[in-house]
């Protein structure tokens, strides 16, 4: 068994953060009285946990001073755990002191995982230490991570140093080695352990149990138990929830579009997480943009190839949300999700496949899609007709699946010449000398060829075209219409040999 | 003596650039003579330049998008002037579910969109119209630093004023067309030494088209025919060269189409 510990150090920091918009914001932390902690640009105004609010407030006027929401915490530490989902699915919550201040009661800031079936596939306990490590840092999370055989040793390794691991054979060695410190949840406990001169683990654990009970409490002793693995430790797994719902308040009211982007990264990467738990893509997704004593904005998402590619999600958002106006600025973000499909697993290749470049090539119409228009991005077809206007016609892509593609083509008339390029209609030409005019003499070098059609549906049409070249060579595809019929005649340029 | 080999990035301006360039081949064989890489470059941006569409320019790249589309590869036709005439495409050999139109009509949409499908690279060819007024020296700095990752080349049109403006794109050619169906394509900047002549090209047609009345004399017309239509063995099967070697009246044809 291969346990990892994942001490959120700054949990309530780093929650209250995520809603920083503008970058080096002053925040602190803090309780009804005290500052609890407080961000790195908070340290430098000479802000330090422990102050009173008023002392705090008076030192560094700009500080926004924001309450703890544990509520917002154990959110947020749910969709940490749901992220971490996709390395084991062995992972639950723990709950202990958040602050190094004693005797409050505890709340959950940290999550313990399984991970010794995972470890070969993720390539052995350092790679996957470094890639959690960093995921997490990348969703805003500050944890110190301990690795142990058991699920309390290696959360009191977390909880005393950031990569501290503990292999079975030198567990006893390791934990005897922590400060006894560690193990006070109580000022009454750490003040007894200071007077008795019991510096580490170690020594605690060479006093009698019955004399540590007794003063330092069952729970302690419990404690250290189920860390060196003489007693079961029972955990209740966390489960992926069917619905991916977080919110995000913003610190200030926020009306650009980049910013909200800015912002909704710190969505769009936890729920990519998710997605990746549930071994999902997604299909269809939500943004709500919260406004102050008005309804939110709600933003849809609708993507025509189901993923969970973070980059991909955050450059629709951008194209969405750049071209959505609010009515009002936003102060909170909010994204949901339910609709997934169930991916196979990529497996790697060891030659990239056309399926690789028709993937990229897919997020690329959705993107084009997303700024442009749907409509914007077409396909041209052959249509059954004799006459050049209806011989085709423009369907819009909604859905590149190169596997559906294939549809019958009608065969093409190819036997006579037809322009590259058609002119959206036809443009009249003058005549000079009994000769069609287009900036310069037309020479005909081919024609006519009639075309008539039409009677059957009121556009009748009686055309005799013609190759046509210009001075300069070019090559023009022209026609005379007809007299006779409803009084139109001359001479029309339609389309360009290209 | 020997010159030390170089790294393939490098190349010397005596000599026409290859090996590191990924090219397809144009399907003229004149024109790939003269092509750094024997061919259309990949990973670079490649301009026309021509008074005006419809000049043959894109008959030009008529081979490639064939043989691009045929391979399943999607060929991204990027603010056309025009409309692309289906029967004529399709009449061409190409295969159309695998040409894509993105109309973009504001400028900036469309500079965006250009370098976005750079970006992407997932395409077999790019055919992009810029808007000349809106077209700064910096857009087509920051398109051609996105090209460097595509697998496919990426043509832009321009018209002739561009000629005069300083440009990042390794290869610029300005086409103008010639008498009896043929384009003249001078290269104005390779990655090799100075042409000075410019190449003559005959243009593709569809495989069983008529003949054209020309104004060269006779003789050399049959050979223009000839040479078009051996250029172009993949699509003309025998009986088709066969047939378009013989000077079928055009009111014979147009009969049967009424």
């Amino acid at each position: 068994m291969w346990w990892l510990g994942l001490f959120f150090e700054r949990l309530s920091l780093d929650v209250v953060e995520r809603g920083v918009v503008v970058p080096g914001t002053a925040l602190a932390l803090c309780d009804r009285r005290c500052v609890l902690d407080a961000n790195d640009a908070a340290l430098e105004l000479g802000v330090v946990a422990g102050m009173k609010r008023a002392a705090a407030q008076a030192l560094a006027p700009s500080l926004r001073l924001i309450e703890r929401d544990p509520r917002a915490e154990r959110r947020a530490l749910e969709s940490a755990a749901t992220w971490m989902q996709q390395f084991t699915p062995s992972v639950s919550l723990q709950s202990d002191l958040a602050f190094e201040t004693l005797d409050e009661a505890s709340s959950p800031c940290g999550l313990l995982a399984e991970v010794a079936p995972s470890l070969r596939y993720f390539g052995g306990l350092r790679a996957l230490l470094g890639r959690v490590h960093a995921g997490l840092r990348s969703l805003g999370y500050r944890v110190r991570i301990g690795a142990a055989p058991t699920a309390g040793a290696a959360w009191l390794l977390a909880r005393h140093r950031h990569a501290s691991f503990a292999s079975p054979a030198r567990l006893e060695q390791r934990i005897g080695a922590l400060p006894a410190r560690l193990l006070a949840r109580t000022r009454a406990q750490r003040a007894l352990l200071d007077s008795v001169d019991v510096r580490t683990v170690r020594d605690l654990l060479a006093l009698p149990r019955a004399a540590i009970a007794r003063r330092l409490g069952e729970a302690l002793l419990d404690e250290l138990d189920r860390a060196l693995g003489h007693r079961p430790e029972p955990r209740q797994w966390f489960e992926t929830p069917p619905v991916f719902d977080l919110r995000v308040e913003l610190l200030t009211h926020v009306e650009q579009a980049e910013a909200l982007v800015f912002a909704a990264r710190r969505l769009i990467d936890p729920m990519t997480g998710w997605l990746a738990a549930r071994r999902g893509a997604i299909r269809a997704f939500t943004l709500y943009v919260g406004h102050e004593g008005r309804d939110d904005t709600q933003i849809g998402i609708r993507l025509a190839d189901p993923t969970r590619d973070p980059e991909r999600l955050l450059s629709l958002l951008r194209e969405k949300l750049a071209a959505t106006r609010l009515p009002e600025p936003a102060h909170a973000l909010r994204l949901h999700g339910e609709d997934i499909v169930t991916l196979p697993d990529a497996s790697g290749e060891l030659f990239p496949s056309p399926g690789a470049a028709h993937e990229s090539l897919r997020r690329l119409v959705e993107q084009l899609q997303a700024r442009l228009g749907p409509g914007h991005v077409q396909r041209v077809r052959v249509a059954a007709d004799h006459r050049p206007e209806a011989a085709y016609r423009i369907e819009t892509v909604d859905a590149l699946d190169p596997n559906r593609l294939r549809e019958s083509v009608p065969a093409p008339m190819a036997s006579l010449p037809r322009p590259l390029w058609l002119l959206e209609r036809p443009i009249p030409l003058t005549e000079r000398n009994n000769r069609p005019w287009w900036h310069s003499p037309l020479r005909l070098l081919a024609g006519p060829e009639r075309i008539e059609g039409g009677w059957w549906d009121d556009s009748l049409m009686q055309r005799d075209y013609f190759i046509a070249e210009d001075d300069a060579h070019a090559l023009y595809w022209i026609y005379r219409e007809r007299p006779g019929i409803d009084g139109r005649r001359g001479w029309f340029v339609q389309g360009r040999f290209g | 003596m020997s010159s030390p080999p170089l790294p393939d990035a490098v190349w010397r301006a005596s000599r026409i650039g290859s090996a590191a360039v990924r090219s397809f081949s144009s399907g003229f064989a004149p024109l790939d003579a003269e092509l750094p890489g024997a061919g259309w470059p990949a990973g670079m941006l490649t301009e026309l330049i021509s008074r005006e569409s419809g000049i043959g320019e894109l008959r030009l790249l008529v081979p490639l998008l064939r043989r691009l589309t045929r391979e399943r590869r999607f060929v991204v036709v990027l603010g056309p002037p025009q409309i692309p005439y289906a029967p004529a495409l399709a009449a061409h050999g190409l295969d159309l579910d695998y040409l894509l139109i993105v109309q973009a009509t504001h400028a900036a949409d469309r500079l965006w969109a250009v370098e976005q499908t750079l970006k992407s690279s997932g395409f077999g060819a790019l055919l992009a119209w810029l808007p000349q007024p809106r077209t700064r020296p910096e857009h087509l700095r920051r398109m051609q630093l996105a090209a460097h990752a595509t697998q496919g080349p990426a043509f832009l049109f321009r018209p002739l004023q561009a000629q005069f403006e300083a440009s990042p794109a390794p290869l610029r050619l300005l086409l103008l067309p010639r008498a009896g169906e043929r384009l003249s394509v001078q290269i104005l900047k390779r990655r090799g030494p100075v042409v000075a002549d410019p190449i003559l090209v005959d243009l593709p047609r569809p495989p069983s088209s008529i003949r054209l009345r020309s104004h060269v004399p006779a003789e050399t017309a049959l050979q223009t025919m000839r040479t078009i239509h051996g250029g172009d063995a993949e699509v003309s099967s025998p009986e088709s060269r066969s047939r378009s070697c013989e000077s079928t009246p055009l009111r014979e044809t147009s009969r049967e189409t009424r």
